[in-house]
C-alpha cells in the first residue's frame, strides 16, 4: 500500500551513478520534494528534508543489510509518506551492518506523529525484494515508468504488520562460547552495544552477555551491598578486580537468561520483551539459528513518538 | 505420640540436611500435624507465638530503614580512622561493632550490614578477608546470646517464659562479654600478625572521609532516637508489663511515620519467610507438646543425669551446644522448651517448692533456661551450617572470590566454640549452684 502510493516514477531513479552515499542523499532528497505531500507544505524549505535526512544519517547508518538502504526524516504537518526509489548502477558503501555494498536505496519521509511508516514501507519493500526474479528486475531496471508499474503490480498492496526481522540489526560478529572475553569486550565496545548473543557454531543460540554481566564478572559483589562509596578517595583496584578475567572465555560469563523471538515476532511483542520484561535486547530466530537482535534503540527510533 | 514424632523428626532432618527450604518443611509438618488431627487446630493456632512473630517484624523493619542511611559504613571508615589503619586493632574494634550490633539486631541481618563494608576496609588494607568475615559470624553469634532480642532462641525463650528483657541482660550479658574477649584472644593470638596493613594501605583509609558514607543523614537523625526509644522500651518491658513484641512493632510503627517512609517499601525488607518459618515450627511442636512427647523425654534426660540439677543443666548446656553446631538452633529451641517447663516439678518437688514459685523458678527453671540459651546461641559456632549467619558469611565469601569452605569455617569456629561453652559451663556453676 505505501510504496504504490507513496511512489511515483518522477521519484524512482534507475542506474544512477554517484560518488558516495552523500552525494546519492543530495539527489534524492532533492527528488522526494517533488511528491506531492511534501509539495503542498507552504512552509516546507527544500533544506528542511535534506539537513533531516542527512543529520539521520550521520546519526547511524540507514542500511539495513542485503543491499538496502532506508534513509528517513520526519517532517511536521505531512499528511501521508513521502519516498523517493533509486537503483545504483554500481552498489556503494553505505556502512551497512553485514558490510555489503547498497544498490537500492528507499528515502521515506514520514508524518512526525506517526513513525512506524518507516518500518511499514522497509517490511512492504523487502517482502518484495524477497523474491530472487523481483530483486533481478529491481537492479536491472533502466525505466522508472517500469518499475513503477512492476511496484504496483507486484507489491503486497497490505498495510504489513511491522515484524522482528524488519527492525532487527545483523549479528555483529561471531560469539562462541570459548570466545576469550577481551575479544567479546571488544566487539561491544566497537559497536557500542548493551547485549551480545553467544551462539554454537551452527549459530544455534545457547547465551547472552551483557555490559551488566561484564561489570559483575569483574566487580566483586560486596559493592552492590553499599549505599556508596565516595567516602572511599583513594583505592584503585581494578587491575585486581579484572585480572581474572584475563583467560575467562564468553561461556565464563553468559547467561541463559535471554529473550529469543522468530523474526515474524510481531512488534508488540518485541516491545513488550523490551519494555516490560525489561531484556536489554530481543534476539532474532529464523528456523532456531541466531540471525540478528533488537535493542531498545531500535524501539526508540521506529516506535517510540513524544 | 508417635505420628507428631515423626512428622517433626522428617522436618528437622529436611531442615538439618537442607533437602528442602526450611520455610517450607516446617509448613509442611504443621499442615500435617493439623491435617491428620494430631492436635486441635485451636490448638495450633494458639502456639502461634504472636509476640515473636511482631519482636522479629518490628526489628527487621527498624533496622531495614536504618540499614539504607550509611550508618554503618559511616561507623566503620570512624573505626578504622581512629585506629590509624592498623589492621590488627581494626578488625578486633570491626567484632565487637558486629557483636554489639547483632545483641539488638538478628544475626543474618548484622553480617549482611557490616561484611561488604569489611571486605572493602580489608582489600583496602591488603589483609585476608576469608578469616574476618569467619569471625564476624561468630561474633554476630556471639552478639546476639547477650539479650532477649539478639537471637532467635533467646526471642523464643523470652517470649515463652516470664524473662524479661533486663533478665537477659542481667544474665547473659556479663557471661558474653568474657566469651567475647576470650574469643578475640584467640583470634588475635592466631590471626593477628597476618593482619597487619602496610603504611601505604594505611594512608588510603586516613584519607577516606567518612561523612561522605551518610547517604540520608536526616533518616539517622529521625531514626536513631525511635531505635533508641525502641530498646528502652525492652528495658522498661516489665515495669509497663508490655511485651517486646508490642513494644518492637510500634517502634517500627512510628520510625515509618517518623522517617517518611512508604509502609509498602518497609515492608518490602521483612524476611516474611522468616516469619512464616516459625508459624510452621511452632503449630508443628505443639503436635508435639498436645501428645506428651516432651514429658516423655523430659523423663528420659533425668534418667542420665539421675535428677542432678547442674548435671542437668550442663548435659542441656552441651547438647543443645552439640546440636546447634549441626542444625539449625530454632526447633531445638522450640522443642526443647516445653521439655524443660516438663522436669522443673521434678526438682522442685523433693525440695518442697511449689514448681510455679520464685524460689523454684529463681533456683531451678532459670538455670536450665540460661543453659539452654547459650547452648543454642553459642553452639551455631562450631560448624558452617550451624547457624544461618555462618552460612550467609560463605555465601557472601563465594559471591566475592573469598571462598570459606566447611573446614575453613569449623578449624576457626569449633575452637570458638568449645571455649565460650566452657566459660558459659564455668559462669553457670559459678553464678547458680
Amino acid at each position: 500500500m505505501m510504496l504504490k502510493e507513496g511512489l511515483a516514477p518522477d521519484r524512482i531513479l534507475v542506474g544512477v551513478e554517484v560518488k558516495d552515499k552523500w552525494d546519492l542523499l543530495e539527489r534524492m532528497a532533492a527528488l522526494v520534494l517533488k511528491s506531492p505531500v511534501l509539495a503542498c507544505l507552504p512552509d516546507l524549505g527544500p533544506a528542511t528534508v535534506h539537513d533531516a535526512i542527512i543529520a539521520r544519517e550521520r546519526e547511524v547508518s540507514t542500511a539495513v543489510g542485503d543491499g538496502c538502504a532506508f534513509p528517513h526524516a520526519r517532517v511536521a504537518g505531512l499528511g501521508a509518506p513521502a519516498l523517493c526509489l533509486a537503483i545504483l548502477r554500481s552498489p556503494i558503501d553505505f556502512d551497512a551492518p553485514d558490510g555489503k555494498p547498497v544498490g537500492i536505496v528507499c528515502m521515506v519521509i514520514v508524518p512526525e506523529d506517526n513513525p512506524t511508516i518507516t518500518l511499514k514501507v522497509m517490511a512492504e519493500l523487502s517482502t518484495l525484494l524477497l523474491s530472487r526474479s523481483n530483486r533481478r528486475f529491481f537492479i536491472h531496471a533502466d525505466n522508472p515508468k517500469r518499475l513503477c508499474a512492476f511496484i504496483a503490480e507486484h507489491a503486497t498492496g497490505q498495510d504489513l504488520p511491522i515484524m522482528a526481522k524488519d527492525i532487527m540489526r545483523d549479528r555483529y560478529a561471531d560469539i562462541h562460547p570459548e570466545t576469550p572475553l577481551a575479544l567479546v569486550t571488544k566487539v561491544m565496545q566497537q559497536y557500542r552495544i548493551e547485549a551480545i548473543a553467544v551462539i554454537e557454531h551452527d549459530a544455534t543460540l545457547v547465551g547472552q552477555i551483557t555490559c551488566d554481566e561484564l561489570f559483575q564478572f569483574g566487580m566483586p559483589n560486596f559493592f552492590t551491598q553499599l549505599r556508596t562509596i565516595s567516602f572511599i578517595r583513594e583505592f584503585d583496584p581494578f587491575e585486581r578486580y579484572f585480572k581474572h578475567a584475563q583467560n575467562a572465555a564468553a561461556k565464563d560469563v553468559m547467561s541463559e537468561h535471554f529473550s529469543a523471538l522468530a523474526e515474524d515476532a510481531t512488534l508488540l511483542e518485541v516491545v513488550f520483551e523490551l519494555a516490560v520484561r525489561r531484556f536489554p535486547v530481543v534476539h532474532v530466530l529464523r528456523d532456531g539459528r541466531h540471525v540478528g537482535a533488537i535493542d531498545r534503540n531500535a524501539v526508540l527510533k521506529y516506535v517510540i513518538n513524544f | 505420640m508417635l505420628a507428631p514424632t515423626i512428622i517433626f523428626t522428617a522436618v528437622y532432618v529436611l531442615i538439618a540436611f537442607n533437602l528442602l527450604d526450611k520455610t517450607a518443611a516446617a509448613m509442611l509438618g504443621a499442615v500435617m500435624v493439623v491435617g491428620l488431627h494430631l492436635v486441635p487446630y485451636k490448638v495450633a493456632l494458639a502456639s502461634i507465638d504472636l509476640n515473636v512473630l511482631l519482636l522479629l517484624i518490628g526489628m527487621m523493619t527498624i533496622m531495614g530503614i536504618l540499614a539504607t542511611t550509611g550508618f554503618i559504613e559511616w561507623m566503620a571508615v570512624v573505626i578504622a580512622q581512629r585506629a590509624r589503619g592498623n589492621g590488627p586493632v581494626i578488625m578486633v574494634l570491626f567484632l565487637f561493632v558486629t557483636a554489639f550490633t547483632s545483641a539488638f539486631l538478628d544475626n543474618v541481618t548484622t553480617v549482611i550490614l557490616i561484611a561488604p563494608i569489611t571486605i572493602l576496609i580489608t582489600q583496602i588494607l591488603e589483609v585476608p578477608t576469608a578469616p574476618v568475615l569467619i569471625m564476624e559470624a561468630i561474633f554476630s553469634n556471639i552478639g546476639g546470646t547477650a539479650t532477649l532480642i539478639g537471637d532467635p532462641p533467646n526471642i523464643i525463650i523470652g517470649s515463652s517464659t516470664y524473662l524479661t528483657f533486663t533478665d537477659f541482660i542481667f544474665n547473659l550479658t556479663p557471661v558474653v562479654v568474657v566469651i567475647a574477649l576470650v574469643c578475640v584472644a584467640i583470634f588475635y593470638r592466631r590471626a593477628g600478625a597476618m593482619m597487619k596493613a602496610a603504611p601505604e594501605t594505611r594512608d588510603r583509609i586516613l584519607k577516606a572521609v567518612p561523612r561522605l558514607a551518610i547517604t540520608d543523614l536526616g533518616r539517622i537523625k529521625r531514626g536513631l532516637p525511635v531505635l533508641g526509644l525502641t530498646i528502652l522500651g525492652f528495658f522498661l518491658s516489665r515495669p509497663l508489663d508490655i511485651e517486646p513484641g508490642i513494644i518492637a512493632i510500634g517502634g517500627a510503627m512510628i520510625m515509618i511515620v517518623v522517617c517518611r517512609i512508604d509502609i509498602h517499601t518497609a515492608l518490602e525488607r521483612i524476611e516474611w519467610n522468616t516469619i512464616l518459618f516459625f508459624i510452621g515450627l511452632f503449630m508443628t511442636i505443639s503436635a508435639l507438646e498436645y501428645n506428651g512427647v516432651f514429658q516423655k523425654a523430659g523423663t528420659g534426660i533425668l534418667e542420665i543425669t539421675r535428677g542432678n540439677l547442674f548435671l542437668t543443666v550442663i548435659v542441656i548446656l552441651w547438647l543443645s551446644a552439640i546440636t546447634s553446631a549441626i542444625v539449625d538452633n530454632i526447633p531445638l529451641v522450640i522443642a526443647m522448651l516445653p521439655l524443660i517447663q516438663s522436669i522443673v516439678p521434678t526438682f522442685a518437688n523433693p525440695l518442697g517448692l511449689d514448681p510455679a514459685s520464685e524460689a523454684a523458678t529463681a533456683s531451678i527453671t532459670e538455670p536450665l533456661l540460661w543453659a539452654l540459651a547459650l547452648g543454642a546461641c553459642l553452639g551455631g559456632n562450631g560448624t558452617l551450617v550451624g547457624a544461618s549467619a555462618n552460612v550467609v558469611i560463605a555465601q557472601i565469601g563465594h559471591r566475592n572470590r573469598c571462598e570459606i569452605t566447611f573446614w575453613d569455617f569449623t578449624k576457626q569456629g569449633l575452637p570458638m566454640m568449645i571455649a565460650s561453652v566452657a566459660v558459659a559451663t564455668i559462669y553457670l556453676w559459678l553464678r547458680y549452684f
